[in-house]
């Protein structure tokens, strides 16, 4: 409980450092998702129930500052914190490269699902707009979860 | 088995309730209203917007801060330039301003516009990338309505799609649900202006010999009475002429840098 009030934290955190991304912070038009990687992040860390629960939370927040599509939003976010959960139990969940792969891979299947129930005008440019969003996150979740291990081999040396 | 029987209950039950919540959401937005949990997690997450949106300024401020003296010396020269050029224009505007006023007062014409701004900071970007809207810090309590006009001094924005207490959202004209009429400001040529979710709008439903030029200033029409007529919207990038369809579509691009915006003026009761 204590740990997903904590992760709730930073979800709200990182959703209040969203809305004020420089606007420069951009490839292909695509701008990152940092809800979406500390999900994603937390959700590989610590397995799938956890996921779904603070992807339901996210995608509600998500879903709110749009003001439409929150069923789209809490659903697409529950998915893929099952799935980055689901990373977990059957990969090595402390090597960067997982968490890398989850936030870029996650990033297309989800804008893929969200897409499908509200489709974008311009294809060319919604697919490259998902791309640079998936390269922006798979670099954040990168930097994110390189801290995220420092910070818990300290506290590990610190126990010891 | 990869999920316990109790983790298989959980999943469902929220799967279940963001359906649910969804389904609530649409039927609300469906009457025109915001539903339950958007005002809820709106008015959550508003202190921590606005919070953040506060440290912007001491973020600019400190990185301003560590700049060489040169650099400093060079922009007070330029500042003073431009001073010296904005206190001519002053002159000039103001000359003009009492002109403009005078002509009005002849013609009977109410100065609605100018008695009716309301001057909002945008306090946060939408955080997802399909949809181009923006809190401001003005809601209800500061007059503001659904469907009041959003512009700044270069030209139109969007429009209030949602009011809250104290903030409302604003749909940027670029999101792809965004559709206002407009027309060529020299030709006087008509049609309905179109979001794409990208940089640029879509000027569609001309005729395809309609007299439109690439460079041409585009401006609202006032049809729908929504949108006040006369507003600059950007100006002409590309034409596609179809003269099978027997249409024309312009490319648009906005007068107004959206991603820049920091300060902007709700106009209202739109005329």
């Amino acid at each position: 409980m204590k740990s997903f009030v904590k992760a709730l934290i930073f979800v709200i955190l990182a959703f209040s450092l969203q809305g004020s991304l420089p606007a420069w912070l951009k490839i292909w038009d695509g701008k990152p998702d940092i809800v979406f990687v500390v999900l994603i992040l937390y959700a590989v860390t610590n397995g799938s129930v956890f996921g779904a629960l603070l992807g339901f939370f996210s995608g509600l927040c998500c879903g709110a500052a749009v003001g439409s599509c929150i069923g789209t939003f809490v659903v697409t976010r529950m998915l893929c914190g099952i799935g980055a959960g689901l990373m977990r139990g059957s990969l090595f969940s402390d090597n960067p490269v997982i968490a890398v792969c989850a936030a870029g891979g996650l990033t297309i299947f989800c804008e893929g699902v969200f897409l499908l129930s509200n489709p974008m005008p311009n294809i060319a440019h919604t697919v490259m707009k998902t791309l640079g969003e998936a390269i922006l996150n798979a670099i954040f979740a990168l930097v994110f979860y390189t801290v995220f291990l420092h910070i818990q081999a300290r506290k590990k040396r610190t126990l010891i | 088995m990869i999920f316990k029987q109790k983790s298989v209950l959980i999943i469902i039950a929220l799967f279940a309730v963001g359906i649910v919540l969804g389904r609530l959401h649409q039927n609300a937005r469906l009457a025109g209203n915001s539903s339950v949990a958007q005002k809820m997690t709106q008015a959550a997450m508003f202190p921590f917007d606005t919070a953040f949106s506060k440290g912007k300024p001491i973020a600019y401020s400190v990185e301003r801060s560590f700049r060489p003296r040169r650099s400093i010396i060079a922009e007070n020269k330029q500042l003073a330039k431009e001073n010296e050029k904005l206190r001519r224009e002053n002159a000039a505007l103001r000359k003009t301003s009492h002109e403009n006023r005078e002509l009005k007062r002849i013609l009977n014409l109410k100065e609605k516009t100018s008695g009716s701004l309301v001057a909002a900071e945008i306090i946060s970007r939408t955080p997802s990338n399909w949809f181009d809207t923006a809190l401001i810090n003005v809601g209800s309590k500061g007059g503001v309505k659904k469907g009041d006009c959003v512009l700044d001094d270069k030209g139109l924005i969007g429009q209030i799609s949602e009011v809250n207490t104290w903030n409302s959202q604003i749909i940027y004209l670029t999101d792809a649900s965004s559709s206002i009429g407009a027309m060529v400001e020299r030709s006087r040529v008509a049609g309905i202006l179109q979001g794409q979710g990208t940089d640029y709008l879509i000027l569609n439903y001309l005729h395809k010999d309609a007299d439109i030029k690439k460079n041409d200033t585009v401006i609202s029409s006032g049809m729908g009475g929504v949108i006040p007529k006369g507003i600059v919207i950007g100006k002409v990038t590309e034409i596609h002429r179809d003269p099978s369809a027997g249409t024309t579509i312009a490319h648009i691009k906005p007068a107004v840098k959206l991603d820049e915006l920091e300060y902007v003026f709700v106009m209202r009761e739109a005329q």
